[in-house]
C-alpha cells in the first residue's frame, strides 16, 4: 500500500486511513444489515433511545441500532456511568412496554453489589430484572454470551468486575456477533483503564463526572466522550446533566442539555 | 347391582424402617410407592380389577376395588379377597387389614372400618397369614343386610365432627337410633349431610366411585454391555435416552419440570450413594419436552462432570413434570417472528444448571427503610416446584405494576446503584473531606440527613443519618452516621 501516490507521507497516510475507515464502514453495514435481516424482529424500531437527549444528539443515528454492543468505561467510582447506562436499559424497556411479549433485563453482578432498588427507580420494573452472579470470570463471560444472545432480552447489564481486564479478541467478537443475533443491546461497564484496548463493541463512550457546583450536589454534571461509534466521526465530547431527584410518581428525572 | 370391596390398612410402621426392610425392591418406581404405602398398595390391587379407589381425604386409609363383574374369574369373592390378601401379605410388611364388601363405597367402607370386633387379618413379619376373618356382607346378590349397617357406630357414617359430638350428647350412639328418628326433623336439625352421609351407606343415594390411576413414570434406561469411559459413548447413550423420554412425556402431553440422571459407576467410591449411583439433576424454569433443550441441559451439567469410574448403566427419570403448553404454529409468520417465552425460559434454564440455582435471581422490593433489607432475591428455578403464576409475570410487559411493591421507593431519597454488601467504616471520620480506599476526597456538597432508625424487633435497632456527598471530582457517595454521634461509614455509590 506505500505506492499511494502523494506529496507527503503524512497527508497520504491520512487519505489512506480515511479510505480504510470508509471501507470499513460499509462492511459492517452491509454486515449489520445481514444480521438485522435473518434474527428475529424484537424491536419495532430501527433505533433505541439513550434515555439521554444530549448524548442521542451526538450519536450519528441519534440512538443505539439494536444488537449493538455499548461499551461505557467509567473515570471514578461513583461517577454515575452505571446511572447512564440503566437510563439506556430503562428507556429501551419503555420503548418495549406493551409492543412485545418479552423484555427482560438481564444484570450480571460477580461482586453481589448491585442494588435493585436504583434501578427499579430509574424505571425498570423488578418483575423485568434477572440478577445473576456468576462465579468466576469463565462463567460471566458465557453467561454474558448467552443472555446476549437471547432475543427475549432486551438489555444485558454487564457489572463492571469482571471485565476490568482484557477481552480477547475472540471472545469479544464472540460476544458482537450474539448481541447481533439476540437483538438487544449489551451495556457493557467498564474501568477506563481498558480504553487503550482494542474493542468489537459499536459504541464506545467514556464518562467523567464534572463538579456540579451546587450545594446539594445536583443535578449532576457529566462528560461524556463518544471515543468509538459506528458511522460516525470518533472524539466527541458532550456534557450532560442528570437531576435524579425526581418526584413520586415521575418515571425518571429530567435531563437536560446544556 | 355394584360390588365395591374396601381393604382398609392401618399401617402399624407406617414410613419407619421395619416397613422399608420388608420386602420393597429399590428400583425407582418403588421407591416412589415407598413413600406412600396406600398408593403401593393400590398399585398392586390393579392386577385384580380394572377400578381401583383411593382418595385419603374421603376415605381414609382405605383402597377401594369396583369387583362387580370380576368375582367369577377367581371363583367367588371370600376367594378373590384371600388372594388379595395373599398378594399383599407377600410383598408388605406388617399391616392389620380389614376388608368389607358392600354395594356403595361408602357402606364397604363403613363395614370394613367398624364392621364388627374380630373380624380383622394381620398379615406381615410372624404374625398369622390366615385371614379367614373378613366380613363379607351375607350374599352377593342381595343389598347388603340392613341389619349390619344398623349395629354401626354414628362413626362409621363420615359425619363432621360436631354433628357425631351432638348426636352423641343426645343419646344417640349407632345407627339404628338415627333410622329410628323422623327423618324430615333430622335434615332440619342437623343439616342436609347427615341424610346424605345416612343415604350413602344404606344405598339410598348412589355415590360415585374415587378410581384412581397411578401416576405414570418417564423412567428410560440404559446399561453398557462392559462399563465405559468413553464420553463420546456416554454422550451418544445419552442423547438416545433424552429422545426417547421425550417421546414419552410428548406422547403423554407433559413436560419435564425436573430430570435426574442417575449414573451407575462399575468402581465408584460410596459417598455419593450407598448403590454408586451418581445423581445429576437438572430443573427447569418452564416444562418442557424438547429433546434437544434437555439434551443441552443435560451436556452443560455433564461438562463438569467427574465421573468416579468408568459408567456401567445410566437411567434417566422425569421426577416431576407438568401439563406441556401447546401453543398454535402462526401460518404467516414467515418474516416477522415473535418472541415466544421459550427463549426466555430456555435462557434461565440454562444460566440456572450451569450457574447453579441461587446464582440466577428474581428480584422482590419490600417496604423495608433499612437499605440492605429492602431488596430480596429469589431463585427463579426453585429447586422443586414453581409456581406457574410466577412464571407467566417474568418478562411479558408490567401492565400490571402493583403499587405496594414499588411505591415505597419512591417516597425515598435515590438510592445508589452500587451498595456495599458491608458498610466500610471511615477511619478517620469527616471534616470537608475522607478517605477511602486509600484516596482522600474532598466534600463540596450534601444532601441530608435522611434518618434511618428502625429494625429493633430484630435486635439492635439500626439507626443511622445518611447523606449523599458529592466530592470534588463529581463522585457520589453514600455515606452515613452511626447513631448517637458514632463512627462514619461508606454504605454505597451511585455509580
Amino acid at each position: 500500500m506505500s505506492d499511494v501516490p502523494g506529496p507527503h507521507p503524512q497527508a497520504c497516510r491520512r487519505l489512506q486511513i480515511e479510505a480504510l475507515r470508509q471501507q470499513l464502514a460499509r462492511w459492517e453495514e452491509a454486515g449489520a444489515l445481514q444480521n438485522l435481516r435473518e434474527r428475529p424482529v424484537l424491536l419495532e424500531r430501527n433505533v433505541l433511545s439513550s434515555g439521554c437527549p444530549a448524548l442521542d444528539a451526538a450519536l450519528p443515528e441519534k440512538g443505539f441500532r439494536p444488537g449493538t454492543l455499548v461499551e461505557w468505561l467509567f473515570s471514578r467510582e461513583g461517577d454515575g456511568t452505571a446511572t447512564l447506562a440503566f437510563r439506556t436499559a430503562a428507556s429501551i424497556v419503555r420503548a418495549v412496554a406493551g409492543a412485545s411479549r418479552g423484555g427482560a433485563v438481564v444484570v450480571l453482578d460477580r461482586s453481589g453489589e448491585f442494588y435493585p432498588p436504583a434501578a427499579v427507580a430509574q424505571g425498570i420494573e423488578p418483575e423485568r430484572l434477572i440478577v445473576v452472579h456468576p462465579g468466576n470470570k469463565a462463567d460471566h463471560t458465557w453467561a454474558l454470551d448467552q443472555a446476549l444472545r437471547c432475543p427475549a432480552v432486551v438489555a444485558v447489564v454487564a457489572w463492571p468486575d469482571a471485565l476490568a481486564e482484557k477481552l480477547d479478541g475472540r471472545t469479544f467478537r464472540r460476544l458482537q456477533l450474539a448481541v447481533e443475533q439476540g437483538g438487544g443491546l449489551g451495556l457493557l461497564i467498564r474501568p477506563e483503564s481498558v480504553c487503550c484496548l482494542p474493542s468489537w463493541a459499536g459504541v464506545r463512550l467514556l464518562v467523567e463526572s464534572l463538579p456540579s457546583n451546587s450545594p446539594y450536589g445536583r443535578p449532576r454534571q457529566m462528560r461524556v466522550t463518544l471515543l468509538r461509534c459506528r458511522g460516525g466521526r470518533g472524539e466527541q465530547t458532550i456534557n450532560v446533566e442528570i437531576d435524579d431527584d425526581f418526584s413520586p410518581g415521575s418515571p425518571a428525572g429530567e435531563v437536560k442539555m446544556t | 347391582m355394584k360390588r365395591i370391596l374396601c381393604l382398609r390398612i392401618e399401617n402399624e410402621s407406617s414410613g419407619s424402617a421395619g416397613e422399608r426392610r420388608a420386602g420393597f425392591s429399590p428400583t425407582a418406581s418403588d421407591g416412589e410407592l415407598k413413600a406412600c404405602p396406600l398408593q403401593a398398595v393400590a398399585a398392586r390391587c390393579k392386577q385384580f380389577t380394572p377400578l381401583v379407589g383411593l382418595d385419603p381425604d374421603v376415605f381414609p386409609e382405605s383402597v377401594l376395588l369396583d369387583i362387580t363383574h370380576v368375582v367369577h374369574l377367581f371363583g367367588g369373592e371370600t376367594a378373590l379377597v384371600q388372594r388379595i390378601a395373599a398378594e399383599l401379605s407377600r410383598r408388605a410388611g406388617s399391616w392389620q387389614l380389614r376388608s368389607a364388601v358392600a354395594h356403595t363405597p361408602s357402606a364397604a367402607w363403613a363395614l370394613a372400618g367398624y364392621g364388627g370386633e374380630g373380624k380383622m387379618g394381620r398379615w406381615g413379619d410372624g404374625e398369622t397369614r390366615r385371614h379367614e376373618d373378613v366380613s363379607i356382607s351375607p350374599s352377593p346378590h342381595l343389598p347388603i343386610s340392613p341389619s349390619l349397617i344398623s349395629a354401626l357406630p354414628l362413626e362409621a357414617l363420615r359425619l363432621p365432627e360436631p354433628t357425631v359430638a351432638l348426636l352423641h350428647s343426645l343419646g344417640v350412639w349407632q345407627v339404628a337410633q338415627l333410622q329410628a328418628l323422623p327423618r324430615r326433623e333430622l335434615s332440619s336439625r342437623f343439616g342436609p349431610e347427615l341424610l346424605d352421609c345416612l343415604d350413602r351407606v344404606t344405598g339410598r343415594l348412589s355415590e360415585p366411585f374415587p378410581a384412581w390411576n397411578p401416576p405414570r413414570q418417564f423412567v428410560v434406561s440404559w446399561s453398557a454391555e462392559f462399563p465405559t469411559a468413553r464420553r463420546e459413548t456416554i454422550e451418544a447413550a445419552l442423547e438416545h435416552l433424552v429422545r426417547r423420554l421425550a417421546a414419552l412425556l410428548t406422547h403423554a402431553g407433559r413436560g419435564a419440570m425436573r430430570l435426574e440422571c442417575l449414573l451407575k459407576c462399575a468402581a465408584g467410591p460410596a459417598p455419593f450413594d450407598k448403590e454408586n449411583w451418581l445423581q445429576v439433576a437438572v430443573g427447569l424454569f418452564r416444562p418442557t419436552a424438547w429433546a434437544n433443550h434437555l439434551a443441552q441441559l443435560l451436556q452443560v451439567r455433564f461438562e463438569s462432570l467427574q465421573l468416579p469410574g468408568p459408567l456401567d448403566a445410566i437411567r434417566l427419570v422425569a421426577a416431576s413434570t407438568a401439563p406441556l403448553e401447546l401453543r398454535q404454529i402462526e401460518m404467516f409468520s414467515e418474516g416477522q417472528k415473535r418472541v415466544s417465552p421459550h427463549h426466555l425460559s430456555g435462557l434461565i434454564d440454562r444460566l440456572s444448571n450451569r450457574l447453579g440455582h441461587t446464582c440466577v435471581m428474581r428480584v422482590r422490593l419490600l417496604p423495608e427503610a433499612q437499605p440492605e433489607l429492602a431488596c430480596h432475591y429469589r431463585p427463579l428455578v426453585l429447586s422443586r416446584d414453581v409456581k406457574r403464576s410466577d412464571l407467566k409475570k417474568l418478562g411479558s410487559p408490567g401492565a400490571k405494576k402493583a403499587p405496594q411493591k414499588t411505591g415505597p421507593t419512591h417516597l425515598f431519597p435515590p438510592r445508589p446503584l452500587r451498595l456495599l454488601t458491608q458498610p466500610v467504616r471511615l477511619p478517620g471520620g469527616i471534616e470537608g473531606q475522607f478517605s477511602f480506599e486509600g484516596r482522600r476526597h474532598r466534600i463540596v456538597g450534601r444532601v441530608g440527613p435522611e434518618r434511618i432508625e428502625t429494625g429493633w424487633w430484630r435486635g439492635p435497632a439500626v439507626a443511622r443519618d445518611y447523606y449523599r456527598v458529592e466530592t470534588a471530582t463529581g463522585c457520589c457517595y453514600w455515606i452515613f452516621r452511626q447513631l448517637p454521634a458514632g463512627p462514619w461509614f461508606v454504605h454505597g455509590m451511585f455509580d
